[in-house]
Parts: structure tokens; C-alpha cells; sequence
């Protein structure tokens, strides 16, 4: 499996050493954080391990600096990420004024728009 | 001065499932202002995601792009006497028909909006098809 490394900002960081409640939401323990020397001895077997754990930290100087990040895990973040922002021109607010239409109709349409 | 035609839902949906229809030809025009209301785009954007495949969904975000869109509030009393008019599931976008004050309201639905009522309530603006608009455009040319 494929992995990926990605740098965490210096914000990221912070946040993250802020509470153990942020840790736990981002799913760090500390059986997934590794100082750098340790990940780099270790990097390939960490890559063998990342399919369970989906993300692993890395800590430079006593603070996670980076994550190593399962591909699959990251292509459906980004996936999901995506359909977050995705355009739209549908006001919810608007919706209760339309309605779904019916195949029959939209064949009608169809046969009614040629040219 | 360039005229106006308001698009209704059948014509915009149908514009985004065929590019070789008359709904779709009206988007190569460049001589006409298309204009749309927000209740239209809600409802065939809805449409074009649940019945439509996703790069219908790429098309439709493309022809949006060719329209303005008309902010016009929804006027409740408004809606309630234009269902005297026409079926109450079509009445919000009569409604925005009508006060949009568009040349010609563009529709496929004959059943509903190509009828003499909404033909007469919708004065001095034509009611017509995309196919009918284009005759007429083709020949002024």
C-alpha cells in the first residue's frame, strides 16, 4: 500500500498539543506517535502498519511535526472534502417550492425539444 | 435593446440532458438576455442530481453560467391567486414569470403552461416553446 507524508503546520501543531481532547479527536495515542529518528530506521515497516492505523505522527523536538497518512484515507478525506464544497445553486430555504419530476414528463420534454 | 426570455425548469433541465435540442440551442444565442430565478435553479438542479448522470450535473453548472439570475421574493398572496391559473406545483415559478417581465417565458410543459389561461395571465410576454422562440428569432434575422 501506497502511503503518503504530509507536513502538519505550525498551528496544526499547536492545536493539537492544546488538550488531550484534541488529541483524542484526532485519534492520536501514543502507540501512533514516533520521534523522527525512530520513523526513519523505521520508515518502511511504519508503511506496512498504516492500513490499520490510518494516520501516524511524527515528532521533531517534541512536537508532531508531520503525519503519515494511509492513501486511501487521504483520497476519502479529499473525496469528502470535495462533495463538502462542492457548487450548488439549491437554496434549502427554496426547496419546499420544487418538486421531483416524473419520467414520463421529462421524455415528454425530451420528444417536445427536437428539432 | 436585447429581449428578455425567462427559462423555466423544463427548459433548463432539458437544456442540460440534450445538447442538440431546442432548449440547448437557445444558450448559443447571443442576441437574447436568459434569465432564470433561483426557485428554477433549485428545482432543476435537485432534478439534475437525482435523475441525471454527473456530467450532466458539470453541464448544468456550464448554462447557469450563461444565465441571470433574478433575485425575486416569493409574494405568498401573489402564489395563492396565480393558482387560480395554473396547478399549484407550478404556480412559484408563474409567479416569477410574471414578475420578471420577461418578452417570452420559455416552457416545454404543455400541459400546464402552454394553456390559454397562463397564455392570457402572462400579457404582453409570449408563452412559447424553445423551438417556436427560435423560428421567430431566425426570422427577424
Amino acid at each position: 500500500m501506497v502511503t503518503a507524508l504530509c507536513a502538519a503546520s505550525t498551528t496544526e501543531v499547536r492545536i493539537m498539543l492544546l488538550t488531550d481532547a484534541a488529541l483524542k479527536n484526532m485519534n492520536i495515542t501514543q502507540s501512533n506517535i514516533y520521534p523522527v529518528s525512530q520513523a526513519r530506521n523505521m520508515f518502511s515497516r511504519l508503511i506496512d502498519q498504516i492500513g490499520t492505523t490510518k494516520a501516524l505522527y511524527v515528532t521533531k523536538k517534541g512536537k508532531i511535526r508531520a503525519a503519515l497518512i494511509d492513501i486511501d484515507y487521504l483520497q476519502k478525506m479529499q473525496k469528502d472534502l470535495q462533495e463538502l464544497y462542492k457548487k450548488t445553486y439549491i437554496d434549502k430555504d427554496l426547496l419546499s417550492y420544487t418538486r421531483e419530476f416524473t419520467d414520463a414528463e421529462i421524455k415528454e420534454w425530451a420528444v417536445e425539444d427536437k428539432l | 435593446m436585447m429581449k428578455k426570455v425567462f427559462f423555466d425548469s423544463s427548459v433548463l433541465f432539458s437544456a442540460v440532458n440534450s445538447p442538440t435540442g431546442g432548449s440547448a440551442k437557445l444558450f448559443t444565442l447571443t442576441n437574447i438576455k436568459k434569465i432564470v430565478s433561483k426557485v428554477v435553479l433549485t428545482e432543476v438542479e435537485r432534478n439534475v442530481r437525482n435523475k441525471l448522470l454527473n456530467y450532466h450535473l458539470d453541464r448544468f453548472f456550464l448554462l447557469v453560467e450563461k444565465l441571470e439570475i433574478v433575485d425575486l421574493p416569493i409574494d405568498k398572496g401573489l402564489v395563492k391567486k396565480t393558482e387560480e391559473i395554473i396547478v399549484k406545483k407550478d404556480a412559484v415559478i408563474l409567479m416569477q414569470a410574471k414578475k420578471a417581465k420577461p418578452d417570452f417565458l420559455v416552457t416545454l410543459d404543455k400541459k400546464h403552461f402552454l394553456q390559454e389561461k397562463v397564455i392570457n395571465f402572462m400579457q404582453p410576454a409570449k408563452v412559447l416553446t424553445p423551438k417556436d422562440l427560435l423560428q421567430i428569432i431566425e426570422r427577424k434575422i
